[in-house]
């Protein structure tokens, strides 16, 4: 007999601020977050336009000033996130350190600009071609001495684990959306084993800078308008960001012993791979209505039940297309309400799928869920609508970019 | 609860690839390490290394044509132990398209091409803005995603169930193999693909991994750098490869008549939440990640009769890990071999757990244990029975195999000797 898992405490930090709260409000405002950023070489792009986690400061959450010098930006966004959601659950203290488990999922390695270029130049000789030896003997031995720990994507686990003392069963996640949904998913699933009575689970991701937006223009997937907005016209790629999420997961039951406040359970989950496509973007409609249909049945309802999907909304139109197509696929006629959170934050990437379930988790418990999308592309068939009514039961779902393809379930804490 | 079997083993060494030549190797005792050859680190602190020498690179290629041009060597490793451990296994068309069949790869880190990058430096050293403006002109992605092995592997042969990529560093592909058992007990999946893949051996892998002080200076006597628990050790030397293993479903591998290596039937996981850059001193992790794989296994400390070492050659872990494992077995400690296969591969850093997972299997099926090699001098906090210099003759049941990683996670698990009862 399985155990049931709940939700009971949400950390957000994402360009729409801190804590649920102050996000929940912003969204229901539908107060967009996108802004012209000012990074070094954001010239060469067509525009500079993502979404900041500005007015973040990693003081205000980390006490430990060592620690903080060391940690990169994935790192001190995830552990604020973790305070927040260990605050926003009233959580320590209540839960042995070995039986809280920690799955974290991080985003492509961004590397930190300012370590990596004076590492570059100084790697350069007077004919202006790069040298091993200049490298070994100039380069490195004027760089921080940890600058591995910078880049290392199990980092922001490790801090969380280290600055909240969690020792249990853990696993670091990587790179895209659906990867972080996994993390969430791993730690649903070793509650519901007994591997675990609680878990921190969550994702970072940090892309709103240099390196973030060569990447992603070379990719093809940069949207080229700067603009965030699934399904419609106007949608041409992904608009950068950045952002952490960690979510508290506990034994139902005994979340309930103790008392606390339950935002939703997690109740199903699933995830597969789409071998079609560059493995960025493969936009098979097939596979992502599998995901869907299987989570449903994890969760033992029928399709019928679910009042939100909140969309994984790429913002790229062959993506939207499918996903809208395998949305149709799976609810038929009862056409649930469908959002998404990236024309207001931009894509966090990695983050993006935690902040989902944050806000889907307070939307279970609201009974109500922000509807922000609109203008639908009419060459799109939306066999949906984008307002809706009562919520009780979200679906979220976190597709691309990457192959993995994943969906999880939550209702209204009965 | 469902039982989960071995039935494929593919490796990529620096003392051999392919598994037949990685075990000879085990059983000999070879040194894998070698002065660096794939760039010229003659003005780096660290000039030695556990290279790959004898993977053909062109024959993966032919296979995955996706992955011509690709910089990560890593990815090639895991690409070709894949290929052999599908064979190995047996896997055919329709298991590997199955949806319960799955997937979970250890990594550690993606490789920053400085020489690329090096090679986007304006000519006049106009400085940064130049620069980026050239490297922003290049179109091309130098990114190489930690997915990437997954990918390409799913691309090939139409791969859809659950795909991970875990990235717990040391820990990494020895957590994927426990991930791997549980999906298979628990009857979420009759086969999954596990293991690691990894090669730290660039400019700023080895430039960095030097700059924390953790590597062996021992440049003159590259192969005899590596030496787990001996007193005279003084770090790590870095590896490069891959390992996978094809976890099974006992039942499953039955009816289709697979060979069986081994069960597999415990997972310990835990965090030391201490520091990032060092293993908690008194050990408490790394035990409690052994008590939870003992546990998990159904047995007690006493059945256990090999211990597959992290022994990563570096003071402070050899320390730790031979403390953490007196916690756990008592007295009895001093009864149990430990080895490490570090001292002759070097340290594969993500891939080390599961390279060395396939080790073990060579103690069912050739009946030997991989020994420490240059172990000469007893250190007095390291003072086990470390299998020295030389293979040992083994006929027991029940191992255990650690992973301690960078950042304080740490697996263990327990491999069983399969048997009908």
């Amino acid at each position: 007999m399985k155990n049931r898992v709940a939700v009971t405490g949400l950390g957000v930090l994402s360009p729409l601020g801190a804590g649920i709260k102050e996000t929940w409000a912003r969204v229901i405002k539908k107060e967009s977050a996108v802004f012209k950023a000012s990074f070094e070489g954001c010239g060469l792009f067509g525009h500079s336009m993502c979404g900041s986690v500005a007015e973040f400061n990693p003081e205000d959450y980390i006490p430990n000033r060592r620690l903080l010098k060391l940690m990169n930006r994935e790192a001190l966004l995830s552990s604020a996130a973790a305070r927040l959601a260990i605050d926003d659950a009233h959580i320590e203290g209540c839960y042995k350190p070995e039986s809280t488990g920690l799955f974290i999922g991080s985003g492509l390695t961004s590397g930190e600009p300012d370590y990596l270029l004076p590492l570059i130049e100084n790697s350069i000789d007077e004919n202006g071609n790069f040298s091993y030896g200049l490298l070994g003997s100039k380069a490195l031995p004027g760089c921080n001495p940890l600058l591995s720990f910078k880049i290392l994507p199990n980092m922001a686990l490790s801090y969380i684990s280290i600055l909240f003392g969690i020792k249990g069963r853990n696993m670091a996640f990587n790179p895209w959306p659906g990867n972080t949904l996994q993390a969430v998913g791993m730690a649903m699933r070793a509650i519901e084993s007994g591997a675990v009575d609680c878990a921190l689970a969550g994702g970072c991701d940090s892309k709103n800078h240099f390196i973030g937006f060569t990447t992603f223009s070379n990719l093809g997937l940069l949207s080229r308008k700067g603009i965030s907005s699934p399904f419609s016209q106007e949608s041409d790629g992904i608009v950068l960001s950045e952002g952490a999420s960690v979510i508290v997961l506990e034994n139902y039951d005994m979340a309930l012993k103790r008392g606390a406040v339950i935002y939703a359970e997690l109740s199903g989950f699933s995830t597969l791979t789409d071998p079609s496509g560059t493995g960025y973007i493969s936009a098979s409609s097939e596979t992502m209505a599998e995901v869907m249909n299987n989570t449903i049945s994890d969760a033992d309802i029928n399709a019928g039940e679910v009042d939100a999907v909140i969309a994984g909304a790429a913002s790229v139109r062959q993506s939207d297309i499918a996903e809208a197509s395998a949305i149709g696929k799976v609810f038929g006629r009862s056409t649930p309400l469908v959002t998404s959170f990236k024309p207001l934050t931009g894509d966090m990437l990695a983050a993006s799928s935690a902040f989902d379930v944050c806000i889907g988790s307070s939307a279970a418990a609201k009974g109500e869920i922000p509807a922000i999308l609109s203008n639908a592309d009419p060459e799109i068939d939306l066999n949906f609508s984008f307002s809706g009514g009562e919520v009780k039961t979200v679906l979220i779902n976190a597709f691309e970019p990457g192959r993995a393809k994943t969906s999880l379930l939550l209702r209204r804490a009965q | 609860m469902k039982r989960a079997v071995i039935t494929g083993a593919g490796v990529v060494s620096p003392i051999g690839t392919g598994k037949e030549k990685f075990f000879n190797s085990l059983q000999k005792g070879t040194p894998g390490i070698s002065k660096l050859s794939l760039f010229d680190a003659s003005t780096f602190p660290v000039r030695i290394a556990g290279e790959v020498k004898d993977l053909d690179f062109n024959g993966v290629v032919r296979k995955y044509p996706m992955a011509e041009g690709l910089k990560d060597r890593k990815v090639f490793f895991g690409l070709a132990a894949f290929e052999e451990a599908a064979e190995d296994a047996l896997l055919d068309n329709l298991l590997l398209k199955s949806r319960r069949t799955g997937m979970v790869l250890g990594l550690a880190l993606e490789v920053f091409p400085i020489e690329e990058f090096g090679s986007f430096a304006p000519a006049d050293n106009s400085g940064i803005g130049q620069f980026l403006e050239i490297a922003r002109s290049k179109k091309t992605v130098l990114q190489t995603p930690l997915d990437t092995t997954g990918s390409l592997i799913a691309a090939k042969y139409g791969f859809r169930g659950p795909l991970y990529t875990n990235c717990s560093a040391c820990a990494a592909s020895t957590q994927a193999i426990g991930q791997a058992m549980e999906m298979v007990r628990s009857g979420e999946l009759d086969v999954v693909i596990a293991g690691g893949m990894d090669s730290m051996l660039n400019p700023l892998g080895i430039g960095g991994f030097s700059l924390l002080g953790a590597l062996s200076q021992r440049n003159e006597s590259p192969e005899a750098a590596s030496r787990p628990f001996d007193a005279h050790r003084d770090g790590a030397v870095l590896g490069e490869g891959a390992a996978i293993l094809i976890v099974e479903e006992l039942e499953h591998a039955l009816r289709r008549g697979a060979n069986i290596y081994c069960e597999l039937s415990g997972f310990g996981s835990s965090l030391d939440a201490y520091k990032p850059t060092d293993p908690d001193p008194d050990g408490s992790g790394a035990a409690k990640a052994m008590q939870d794989a003992i546990k998990d296994a159904g047995i007690i400390e006493n059945e256990i009769e090999y211990i597959n070492a992290h022994g990563t050659s570096t003071p402070k872990n050899d320390e730790v890990e031979t403390m953490a494992i007196k916690k756990v077995f008592g007295q009895k400690a001093y009864g149990i071999p430990v080895s490490s296969v570090k001292s002759m591969t070097g340290h594969l850093i993500a891939a080390s757990g599961a390279v060395e997972t396939a080790a073990c299997l060579m103690g069912f099926r050739a009946g030997y244990i991989p020994p420490t090699i240059n172990y000469n001098k007893p250190d007095v906090f390291c003072d086990l029975d470390y299998v020295p210099n030389h293979a040992r003759e083994w006929n027991g049941n029940y191992m255990l195999k650690n992973s301690f990683g960078f950042g304080g996670q740490n697996a263990s698990l327990v491999l069983r000797r399969w048997s009908k009862q």
